[in-house]
């Protein structure tokens, strides 16, 4: 089984057809209009509201770094 | 059951997909996203070149000629937040000759869908008070498909 790609708002927008509207970042994965939303310049696989330079969680018995 | 109708409650929506048959199944079966703030819609209906022929003798002849299927020229007030609009300009800019699809949805709920491409997203100030508004024009490039209203 293939995971979906999440998609989410590239920008805040609204659609008038659905009378809906997202905020930056909302999740569109499962929206009907998504290709078209993709087209349009408003739907990216990249979640804006993650922290761009977020270290990797350590697992909680990681050994510390060694001081050179 | 027919009647008259107004323009009031007509939508304008364009979809990237295409039909995979030019006929009411094909289109119905994509998703469209309608353009929000729409003023008028246009004119849509194909017309017909007129070939005349006039014998020295007899009346003039007049055949059907080339089918020209028409284009419309939507009116927006300009909102840099509907993904409708947005998906026009899209369409405006593409410098490919993708065909993009539209379905226009009357008073009515009679719908009328072909496959077009958009040339150009003009917009307009108009002074202080009148809403900026976007006219793209849209060139219909395929037969008009008509689904009556249910």
């Amino acid at each position: 089984m293939t995971e979906k790609t999440k998609m989410f708002a590239a920008r805040g927008f609204r659609d008038a057809g659905l009378e809906k509207e997202f905020e930056l970042g909302a999740d569109l994965t499962d929206e009907p209009g998504l290709a078209n939303y993709i087209a349009a310049g408003c739907a990216s696989d990249v979640n804006p509201n993650a922290a761009p330079d977020a270290a990797p969680a350590k697992p909680a018995n990681a050994k510390p770094a060694k001081a050179e | 059951m027919g009647g008259l109708q107004t323009g009031a409650g007509s939508a304008i929506a364009i979809s990237v997909a295409a039909p995979a048959t030019q006929d009411a199944a094909g289109y119905a079966a994509l998703t469209y996203t309608e353009a929000g703030n729409c003023e008028k819609i246009g004119t849509i209906g194909a017309t017909f070149a007129k070939t005349e022929f006039q014998p020295l003798k007899g009346p003039k002849q007049k055949l059907k000629g080339s089918a020209d299927y028409g284009a419309l020229q939507p009116q927006f007030g300009l909102d840099e937040s509907d993904v409708g609009q947005m998906l026009f300009r899209t369409a405006a800019e593409d410098e490919t000759n993708a065909l993009y699809a539209v379905r226009v949805t009357y008073q009515s709920g009679a719908k009328r869908y072909f496959q077009s491409r958009v040339f150009g997203w003009p917009e307009t100030v108009d002074g202080a008070d009148p809403i900026v508004t976007a006219t793209p024009t849209v060139e219909i490039c395929t037969k008009v498909v008509r689904v009556p209203a249910a």
